[in-house]
């Protein structure tokens, strides 16, 4: 067993370098270029904005700050958001890694080492997410031209912590949960988690994301302090000890994941299958067909089939969507919580955050186009141009993002913006993440483009657009 | 019906069609076969607009599918080699769709979908969201829609493999239905016993040419000299 584990293990191994070698052989030089100028630009970004950040200085705090004091307060605000934000994405990017797995039907089959195959997903996700503490360095580097190394250091510890932490915490509860699939029981508290959207048995996993995010915040609560701890007693010896707990803990989680991974992955991932497969409420209901359905009268005859298609679908698929407008919510609240908005600064602040809340609600849109509803080769021997497809597809998403400026407009206003600040702001937060939809769907509808490079392209597009926030702000 | 007119297409190095011809009439069966990677696929989707080709047409019901596909693809019913299926439709919405791309009128068009569930033992699914179909129920399906019309021409990639004798034995009820229509068939497949059964005429895909059509009679005269198509088959593509 462990002979022929060791020999399809490595013959894996060499299969997947392969892959890699002939993807890196097919890759354009030319798009080498752009990608390391778009990497550059990036972190050029990021050390500009962390610069920018610490050096603001908000209205209320009078002709002369203690500047020192100002910069340690923008700098800790910063990476409280910016842990937020990490452990948002790590939470759930963690979860597809480990369970949503392309090349997951075809390992399970083969006699693999299930700690190597543990190895290979966990490189495989620090490697997708290495962008974050990428951006956090480079961010840490504009604090660290504009104040001094010394916030610049704590600023990094406390973002590579909880970057390093979530990371290994996710994994770990993840498969944790996914040990529940096999608790048989179907008691009221799972029902009532689910609530239909998935099947009983998965209730505890489904939440995983969620619960990781849980502990991930408390994790950040906690950073938080000690940042303040250091700023006021001047002490380096409280991230010492963060350093050296985070240390310890990373280890004994990892090791608690392997362990898990090893005992029942090869049993909970087709347990995991089953409950996405057939659906729970198969035979309770169906969702109602969206009332948006009434907006495909706009368009000709031949679009208004691909329009319900699409509309219909989209709604089934992604029942889960609508709880991402808490995000949007809670987003937009904390436009009108902030206590600075006299200034184009603090708006553009506002819109941003708007924005990025926007492009996480329409992230999957064009992936939900590209591949999850769609039969490409069904679809283009159909009667239908490519220019009708595209309407229909176009005006398909488009009524689910009206909400987020219908809603954007009058907060800004409560907001004391005046009517053309509020419109313009409106008006951005519809047409960027639009033209990213749109340009979304002309690159998932082509037929020559690979998945991966699909993915690629959409994490670029979603990371200038964020660059482009972050410029603002 | 449909003119298949001197196809051919590279995929890089890689010769896959060499100038393809051939003509199915109104009322024919044609059985496309022959080894893997001969071109057969390449050549079927090129027919249902899917490919481009490098040079040479087709042409449906006099409608060129490269100047006016959109013509061409009205008269077309296609299954691919891999299942391509709307996942989170029910089979009822499927057809429905497809009907109403396909802009078919009203009034029959329920008939004609109620009629194609049952023949092909879907009726009870047909509420069912498709992604919760085995992949026989959305095979059965895909042929479903490629036959709601009738188009005038039905291309089935490998379409009949995975079904199960009972369900093959319904599909090529339905095909003679449309046969009887005067819908022009192409069919590819490895079961050559299926393709002898059901087509009217052969054409045996080699290295991206036609190699060898055998129409009706010469299929009658290897029954009569007790030889089978796989015997042809096996004598040309080992030579």
């Amino acid at each position: 067993m462990t002979d022929a584990s060791t020999a399809a293990m490595q013959a894996l191994k060499i299969a997947w370098r392969r892959m890699a070698r002939h993807q890196r052989h097919q890759r354009s030089y030319w798009a080498s270029i752009f990608g390391v100028t778009l990497l550059m630009a990036w972190v050029s970004l990021a050390i500009t904005f962390g610069f920018e950040w610490v050096s603001r200085i908000p209205p209320q705090s009078g002709s002369s700050p203690d500047f020192a004091s100002l910069a340690a307060h923008n700098a800790r605000q910063l990476l409280f958001w910016f842990n937020i934000a990490q452990i948002t994405l790590i939470s759930y990017s963690t979860f597809e890694n480990i369970f949503r797995r392309t090349d997951a039907s075809l390992l399970l089959p083969l006699p693999i080492i299930p700690q190597s195959w543990f190895w290979l997903i966990f490189k495989d996700m620090w490697i997708k997410h290495v962008l974050i503490a990428i951006t956090g360095i480079a961010v840490a580097a504009g604090i660290g031209i504009a104040t001094g190394y010394i916030l610049a250091i704590s600023w990094v510890i406390g973002c590579l912590t909880i970057f390093s932490v979530q990371l290994v915490l996710s994994c770990w509860l993840h498969l944790r949960l996914g040990g529940t699939l096999y608790e048989s029981k179907s008691d009221p508290l799972r029902a009532m988690l689910t609530q239909g959207l998935a099947a009983t048995q998965a209730a505890y996993l489904f939440y995983s994301p969620a619960f990781a995010f849980a502990l991930g915040a408390a994790l950040v609560l906690f950073i938080d302090i000690v940042f303040r701890l250091v700023d006021e007693t001047g002490s380096p010896i409280p991230w010492a000890i963060v350093t050296a707990s985070t240390t310890l803990f990373i280890f004994l989680t990892i090791r608690s994941a392997v362990a898990l991974f090893s005992k029942s992955f090869a049993t909970i991932l087709p347990r995991f299958w089953e409950t996405e497969t057939v659906d729970p409420f198969r035979e309770t209901y169906l969702p109602k067909p969206p009332r948006t359905l009434v907006f495909g009268k706009l368009l000709t005859l031949n679009a208004q089939p691909f329009f319900r298609l699409y509309v219909v679908q989209m709604r089934r698929r992604y029942r889960v969507d609508g709880l991402l407008y808490i995000i949007v919510l809670l987003t937009l609240s904390m436009i009108v919580l902030r206590n600075e908005s006299e200034t184009v600064a603090s708006w553009a602040y506002d819109v941003t955050w708007a924005l990025w809340a926007n492009i996480m609600f329409f992230y999957h849109v064009p992936r939900v186009l590209g591949r999850a509803v769609s039969a490409n080769s069904l679809t283009w021997s159909l009667p239908v141009s490519q220019r009708t497809l595209m309407m229909a597809q176009r005006l398909a998403v488009l009524p689910a993002m009206l909400p987020v400026p219908a809603a954007l407009a009058p907060l800004l206003l409560v907001a004391g913006y005046s009517v053309p600040l509020t419109l313009l702001g409106v008006i951005t937060a519809l047409t960027l993440p639009t033209l990213a939809i749109i340009w979304g769907i002309k690159i998932g509808s082509n037929p020559t483009l690979s998945p991966r490079a699909f993915h690629w392209i959409l994490r670029t597009a979603a990371s200038f657009m964020l660059g482009i926030c972050a410029m603002y702000a | 019906m449909l003119n298949v007119i001197q196809l051919t297409k590279h995929y890089r190095h890689i010769q896959a069609v060499a100038g393809v011809s051939f003509q199915v009439a109104q009322g024919e069966m044609l059985g496309l076969i022959g080894p893997n990677g001969s071109g057969k696929t390449t050549t079927l989707r090129i027919v249902a607009g899917l490919v481009q080709p490098d040079s040479g047409d087709v042409m449906i019901g006099g409608h060129s599918m490269l100047s006016s596909p959109l013509e061409a693809k009205r008269g077309l019913g296609y299954v691919p080699q891999e299942l391509a299926i709307y996942p989170f439709l029910t089979g009822q919405e499927f057809l429905e769709f497809v009907a109403d791309v396909r802009q078919l009128p009203r009034d029959t068009r329920e008939e004609q979908i109620v009629h194609l569930l049952k023949t092909m033992e879907l009726s009870d699914a047909k509420d069912r969201l498709v992604r919760e179909y085995s992949e026989g129920m959305a095979r059965k399906l895909s042929i479903c829609a490629a036959l709601l019309g009738p188009p005038s021409v039905v291309v089935l990639d490998e379409s009949l493999n995975g079904l199960d004798p009972q369900s093959s034995r319904k599909t090529r009820l339905l095909l003679d239905q449309c046969l009887e229509k005067g819908v022009a068939v192409i069919l590819t497949s490895h079961i050559l016993a299926i393709v002898e059964q059901a087509a009217t005429k052969v054409a045996l895909l080699h290295k991206g040419t036609v190699a060898m059509e055998l129409d009706k009679q010469d299929l009658r005269a290897l029954a009569q000299k007790s030889k089978s198509l796989e015997d042809v088959y096996l004598e040309l593509v080992e030579r």
